[in-house]
């Protein structure tokens, strides 16, 4: 029970630096002079993990996020959706929804950012937006409860609570 | 409680799968959708684990987080060590194959020139910077981490299903 709180605040916390230093590299690009390091840093930190191509990205002060608008939309969502866990579920007793939530969630942003979504309808800020929102959202419901129950059972805190799968996303 | 097998192996094909997403070029676009190259690495090492286990020792979260974690550090190393020679030996092609498919379908006439210009000089790069590999070290891990807890979460047997015991020998006579 012990370390419940704690790893949902290190994750939180970790989503919030993770996403201010996509938002925060335009800024300090933008500012320049002795910004420009920890700029080219965070822009070179994100390059392994996103094309970074201007031209998909959102811009800020004429310069371009850190990642993608897909990628940023994902983590964005994934942040809201850590923000909005504790309202649908119980930190302490986690509880993980059908894996077809999961399924449901990834299909609509695969179809999108592979080769079918060109063939299929014009692929846009818009629907990188709502395919990556969705899945984003749907992640922490995923990754909280198991990364609790993992941080419980290797900080050797005897386990009282296992995950099991359910129908819905709410407790209720 | 028995024993659980050892997660080396599982963890190791899991860092391969990376690499091998990482390295190759155009396979390695993959990974520009939030690392989904890396992560796929990690899901697949619980994948492999999972095959290991018996009903005795059923799959952990913790399981997942450690085979996640360890796969991203042998997918780091052993990417980094297949791109660095893939780049010696033929150069930027993942660069160049960006650069082309940006040409043909138009999107390089509308980038702005200091665009054009960065990516000119990454194309130019033929071999792995210091920061590349550290930063490799860093973040495969972590999305492996991810890979590893969504692969729990796909893996992880369904409460109440049946797992095929191993057949109970009767007991013999002395």
């Amino acid at each position: 029970m012990r370390y419940h709180r704690t790893t949902y605040l290190v994750i939180l916390c970790g989503t919030i630096g993770w996403c201010s230093a996509i938002v925060l590299a335009p800024v300090f690009a933008a500012e320049g002079s002795v910004f420009a390091l920890p700029a080219e840093f965070v822009y070179r930190m994100f390059h392994p993990i996103c094309h970074q191509l201007r031209e998909r990205s959102f811009t800020l002060l004429d310069h371009p996020f850190a990642a993608c608008v897909r990628c940023s939309t994902i983590y964005f969502a994934f942040l809201a959706g850590t923000l909005l866990y504790p309202i649908f579920r119980k930190i302490e007793r986690p509880v993980m929804p059908s894996r077809l939530f999961l399924l449901a969630a990834l299909l609509p942003m695969l179809v999108d950012a592979f080769p079918v979504g060109a063939g299929l309808y014009e692929v846009t800020h818009l629907t990188r937006m709502v395919t990556g929102g969705i899945f984003g959202l749907v992640l922490p419901f995923f990754i909280l409860p198991a990364a609790i129950e993992a941080v419980q059972q290797i900080l050797g805190t005897p386990r009282t609570v296992s995950i099991h799968h359910q129908k819905g996303l709410t407790d209720a | 409680m028995p024993n659980k097998p050892s997660i080396l192996m599982p963890a190791l094909y899991g860092g391969i799968i990376m690499a091998v997403i990482s390295a190759v070029p155009g396979l390695n676009l993959l990974n520009c959708l939030c690392c989904a190259g890396v992560m796929f690495g990690g899901l697949m090492a619980v994948f492999f684990y999972k095959k290991d286990l018996t009903a005795q020792t059923p799959l952990e979260s913790s399981d997942g987080v450690k085979l996640g974690a360890l796969a991203g550090l042998f997918g780091a190393i052993i990417g980094s060590i297949l791109t660095a020679g893939l780049m010696a030996v033929t150069g930027n092609v993942g660069g160049q194959m960006v650069k082309s498919i940006l040409e043909s379908s138009g999107a390089l006439d509308q980038m702005p020139p200091e665009a054009v210009e960065q990516m000119e000089t990454g194309l130019r790069e033929t071999s792995l910077s210091f920061f590349t590999v550290i930063m490799s070290l860093i973040i495969d891990p972590l999305f492996g981490l991810l890979g590893g807890l969504i692969g729990y979460a796909v893996f992880k047997s369904k409460p109440g299903a049946v797992v095929p015991q191993p057949p109970v020998q009767p007991p013999t006579q002395p």
